[in-house]
């Protein structure tokens, strides 16, 4: 016979322990797992990227910016910098660190690994958005090259990852866009935006709470240091210059994107007709093809035709069916702009 | 043209020769592949030619696995494959790719595609890819009676003609025009009726031109084969198992019997 | 070999070239092609505005007002129709196959001088299973399966999921999953197949793992007969009907719950990186073609389960004679395994007799109950009940039973912790075997099996306690 408190409370001091164990991404055991797996390997490619990163930038690197960026002691940072010194990667002057071309390609195939990962993940799994830069950050370590180029084949070898950011090819070239952040950018001009900055996480969980995705057209009404206001989609968004810096934007360019101004599909009351102008660049991967796949591309006609009691999902009738979607896929599925509906609202 | 293949005025009695034959596929000549989007009557289409019982609910994507029938038709003995309904062939579910593997490796002598009269337009989506795939197809109208309902008419000669292969309607569900849809694969899987399927006319600039490069690299390697364009659409999308075909031989073998039936048929 | 290097090289150069867009435009332009051939041969007939029966259809059925009292109307009519339309067929199967059947089979036994060891092996383990199985499980099913698939074949059930999906997106579930669900109170198996028109992987995974929370109809008769007697008995007589009705309804319902909670866990954490899609078409409704959908519904759901279903009791009924009729010292087999697990049994508030029964009885819930008896009388010494030593029975009468489980120290908590671990525990061998032929994978196999049991187990072992700490 078991004392009933003594095992109850034995139970929950297990229940507890397994927990803290194996939560989601803060469990100790996944610490302690990623703890063994960052090596001096993973630790050298980190700090080669980071140098490649502030010369691109037009910066100089330096022990004192590497140390504030890579969060580790400058005692293993040090020991780290003199091997990669010995294996020809880079050149140390004085405080200056710069790559050497061997170190310059490394930086490059690494990048190009995160980024087919990146888009790898947005394409081909249903892993959310904001776990994307995070687990390519283990990624990119851990695949060979042939492993990254088979990846970048099957995925039809991608020029931009989800966020915009080009990805080198297997020679490390890179295509840019010329693009400038949101704040800098002329007022009541048609742009598009060509990459959001997947960090600080905060300022990106900020960006994708708006809704705001790479390829969305916008157009600045107003700017100024307190805020900026702008319209994108058909819906008016307002940022603090702050958040809006890590938004990159381009001049809009002539194909590609929708030249006509577009709102969403999930905007459209119920009865009303509309044209489909395209989907958003955020419809990606499976959804995006079953989207196509069901007859909503560009030019087709589309009606609202049904809400359901608790109004999501909707209904819409387009080429003789009615296709229910819920309220986040009719958000990526963009519509003509009728004139008599006012811009914005 | 093979658009006497929609003969509807033809005076032909099927019934005595057509035999539902079950489960029971051994020995056949011929295998019939059944393909078409969700709820179009397609496993009805399937029940009708064979006799089973296969239950069909009014759903989109009831049938997820492969079924197999048979009937015999003029003594010769068909098997009837019963492909899962799919919007396209172009995207990478579990479903799709069984039904595009089936079409492409095979190697059915004819494959039936069954349409809603209804919403013929998201129907063709289908059709269209279809054909890219193999050139005997059969196109089979189906739900007429409810077309009717809703005031629609399909012109199946006009259809015929421009698909290039034969339509036949149907309302499977009332068991009319299944007799003609044996009829026309039966003439199709024997080479009596040829067709000359509808090729894309609307794919734009620049993967045009991709597209056209690629599919004659590939008929340089591969002579006499059928569907080339359809193999350089799906590799330029970076289709890992058609990757892996290329590097065995089975895109090797597909094109051997592509050969081989061109041959049968024009003896 | 080269054929392929020069092709893929080729491949990947031209992949840069006509970049992203590829598959949206190629989408685009064979629907251009297909819209311009359907216009030329379709030809609608002139611009009159025919009265669209599907719409005004749909306007109902999904509406505010209505849609929900519709969709609970139908439900509750058909779960009605069956319960109570079970009844009569299952007492007369009963009574053809166990009253009539097997003491005729042991006649024949004895005629045609079986050895007593064989008879008991045939007759009294493998024909009664399979008997009890047939009794319990086909007239239920016979009744939901065709209601559900007209209901099916009529085009309404998309309109439910329609309806519903709302709420089950807020676990992660695709709406859909209301449907298999349902399909899954009438058999987990049927419910698992059901789970195809679920087209998402990730969603699709969560319905086949989470349909055993559904309380199926071969575990309705435990639950209705533990909960009038140890329920029920808690109020007066006049109410003990309703109370007992409830205290079955109310583990119904905590299943959902559990399957809400499940599918949310599941969708945020292992099965977050599946790749989820939402898509739903509401087909045009269509008349069902009545004879003809029952036909096929019986044909294809009902009697393919009921084989599956019998073929596994079949070697269960083996097994469980086996062990209460084979003795090692002085005891049966049985007896011995009821002692071991009989430590474990109190900590979750049940006994060695329940556990030893559950896990003989993986095959079938249906012959759980007879099981539970025949071991407690055998345990307990209630000679000269039941059918005789070592044979599974029932009795005709409640009160019967309740002396017996009494007998063999039940308390209210055994009776309560019954009902709940009989809600919460691993899926039958039929169940199992279904899921994975449909997942194809034995890591969800075991996931889904292993996960309502560690469920059940840690459910029970706490109100265990925490009733023993407020009430003993």
């Amino acid at each position: 016979m078991i004392n009933p408190v003594l095992a109850l409370s034995l139970f929950f001091v297990v229940l507890l322990v397994v927990f803290l164990l194996f939560r989601p991404e803060k469990g100790f055991y996944w610490k302690f797992a990623g703890m063994l797996a960052s090596n001096e390997k993973t630790l050298m490619e980190d700090v080669l990227k980071q140098i490649y990163h502030m010369e691109h930038a037009g910066n100089t690197g330096s022990l004192l910016s590497l140390k504030g960026t890579l969060d580790i002691s400058e005692e293993k940072l040090v020991k780290v910098i003199a091997g990669m010194e010995s294996k020809g990667l880079i050149r140390t002057d004085g405080t200056k660190i710069s790559l050497r071309q061997e170190g310059n390609d490394y930086a490059i195939k690494i990048i190009r690994a995160h980024r087919l990962w990146e888009k790898y993940l947005a394409d081909k799994t249903g892993v959310d958005k904001r776990e994307w830069h995070h687990l390519a950050e283990r990624a990119e370590h851990k695949l060979t090259k042939e492993q990254v180029d088979d990846l970048a084949l099957s995925l039809g070898d991608p020029r931009y990852d989800p966020h915009g950011d080009p990805i080198p090819t297997s020679k490390g070239d890179m295509q840019y866009i010329q693009h400038v952040s949101l704040p800098l950018f002329p007022v009541d001009k048609q742009g598009y935006i060509v990459h959001i900055e997947d960090e600080p996480e905060s300022i990106y969980e900020q960006i994708i709470a708006k809704n705001l995705q790479v390829g969305a057209q916008i157009k600045v009404i107003e700017a100024n240091e307190r805020r900026i206001r702008f319209s994108s989609e058909g819906e008016e968004v307002v940022l603090t210059p702050i958040v809006a810096n890590n938004i990159s934007v381009a001049e809009q360019r002539r194909s590609g994107v929708f030249r006509k101004n577009t709102r969403k599909l999930s905007g459209l009351k119920l009865g009303e007709k509309s044209k489909i102008a395209g989907l958003s660049r955020e419809c990606r991967g499976a959804n995006r093809r079953r989207l196509l796949d069901l007859g909503f591309v560009p030019g087709t006609e589309v009606e609202t035709c049904l809400s359901s009691p608790l109004g999501n999902p909707r209904a819409y009738l387009i080429k003789g069916a009615s296709i229910a979607l819920r309220k986040e896929q009719a958000d990526l599925v963009l519509i003509e702009m009728n004139n008599d509906i006012a811009y914005g609202n | 043209m093979a658009t006497e293949a929609n003969c509807d005025g033809c005076a032909f009695n099927n019934a005595a020769n057509l035999k539902k034959l079950g489960v029971n596929v051994s020995n056949v000549n011929f295998v019939v592949a059944l393909a078409g989007n969700p709820n179009t009557g397609k496993s009805t289409v399937f029940n009708a030619l064979t006799g089973l019982k296969q239950h069909t609910g009014n759903w989109p994507g009831k049938t997820i696995a492969r079924m197999e029938g048979g009937f015999s038709y003029n003594d010769k003995r068909y098997k009837l494959v019963d492909l899962p309904g799919t919007y396209s062939l172009l995207s990478t579910s579990e479903d799709e790719e069984i039904a595009r593997n089936f079409i492409l490796f095979g190697n059915p002598d004819v494959t039936v595609v069954v349409v809603d009269a209804t919403r013929l337009e998201r129907n063709l989506n289908l059709v269209l890819q279809i054909l890219e795939i193999t050139k005997r197809v059969v196109v089979c109208l189906n739900l007429l009676d409810e077309a009717k309902r809703h005031h629609i008419k399909v012109d199946e000669r006009v259809l015929a003609r421009e698909l290039g292969v034969p339509v036949v309607g149907t309302s499977a569900r009332f068991n009319k025009g299944i007799d003609a849809l044996i009829k026309v694969v039966h003439d199709v899987a024997t080479g009596e009726i040829i067709c000359k399927p509808h090729v894309l006319k609307s794919i734009s600039g620049n993967i045009r031109h991709a597209v056209n490069r690629l599919t004659s690299e590939i008929e340089k390697h591969f002579e006499g084969i059928t569907n080339s364009r359809w193999l350089a659409i799906r590799l330029l999308e970076g289709d890992q198992s058609l990757i892996e075909a290329l590097g065995d031989n089975r895109i090797a073998d597909m094109v051997d019997n592509q050969n081989r039936v061109m041959e049968k048929i024009a003896v | 070999m080269e054929k392929s290097n020069e092709i893929m090289s080729l491949v990947s150069e031209l992949q840069w070239e006509v970049g992203e867009d590829f598959h949206d435009k190629l989408v685009e332009g064979i629907y251009s092609d297909a819209s311009r051939i359907a216009q030329k041969a379709v030809l609608k007939e002139d611009g009159k505005k025919h009265f669209n029966i599907d719409a005004a259809i749909d306007k109902v059925v999904t509406s505010r007002v209505f849609g929900f009292p519709i969709m609970l109307l139908l439900l509750a009519t058909v779960l009605w129709v069956t319960i109570t339309g079970a009844n009569y067929p299952s007492a007369m199967l009963n009574n053809l196959l166990i009253g009539m059947g097997y003491p005729f089979l042991k006649e024949m036994a004895v005629t045609i001088s079986l050895p007593w060891w064989l008879t008991g092996f045939l007759v009294d383990g493998i024909y009664l299973a399979m008997a009890w199985v047939i009794a319990v499980m086909l007239p239920p099913m016979a009744i939901f399966f065709p209601l559900f698939t007209l209901l099916e074949d009529f085009g309404y059930l998309p309109r439910v999921a329609f309806n519903l999906d709302r709420i089950f997106s807020k676990a992660g579930a695709h709406g859909k999953q209301a449907l298999t669900m349902t399909m899954g109170f009438g058999c987990n198996a049927a419910g698992v197949v059901a789970t195809r028109i679920i087209d998402s992987p990730r969603e699709r995974l969560i319905a086949i793992i989470t349909n055993n929370f559904a309380l199926c109809n071969g575990r309705w008769p435990t639950q209705i007969l533990i909960g009038t007697i140890f329920i029920g008995a808690l109020v007066p007589p006049y109410l003990s009907g309703l109370v007992s009705a409830a205290s079955v309804v109310g583990i119904a319902l905590l299943g959902i719950l559990f399957t809400f909670i499940i599918s949310w866990m599941l969708s945020n954490t292992v099965l977050k990186g599946a790749v989820s899609t939402f898509t739903l078409e509401l087909p045009p409704y269509r008349p069902p073609r009545f004879w003809k959908t029952v036909y096929t519904s019986l044909i294809d759901r009902t009697f393919i389960v009921l084989w599956r279903a019998i073929i596994f009791a079949a070697p269960a009924g083996a097994v469980i004679w086996l062990v209460s009729n084979i003795y090692i010292g002085d005891n049966s087999i049985a007896a011995n395994l009821i002692q071991f697990f009989d430590g474990f049994g109190f900590l979750i508030g049940l006994n060695g007799v329940i556990l030893l029964a559950y896990i003989l009885a993986i095959p079938a819930n249906e012959i759980v109950i007879p099981t539970i008896l025949m071991l407690t009388a055998m345990v307990y010494g209630g000679t000269g009940v039941g059918a005789g030593e070592g044979v599974m029975f029932e009795f005709d009468s409640q009160m019967a039973t309740a002396d017996l489980l009494h007998a063999g120290g039940w308390t209210l908590l055994t009776g309560l912790n019954l009902m709940i671990f009989s809600l919460l525990h691993n899926p039958c061998s039929t169940t199992i075997y279904t899921i994975y032929k449909e997942t194809k994978s034995a890591k969800w196999t075991t996931v889904a099996s292993l996960l309502p049991l560690v469920v059940g187990i840690m459910v029970t072992f706490i109100i265990a306690q925490v009733w023993r700490i407020f009430m003993g």
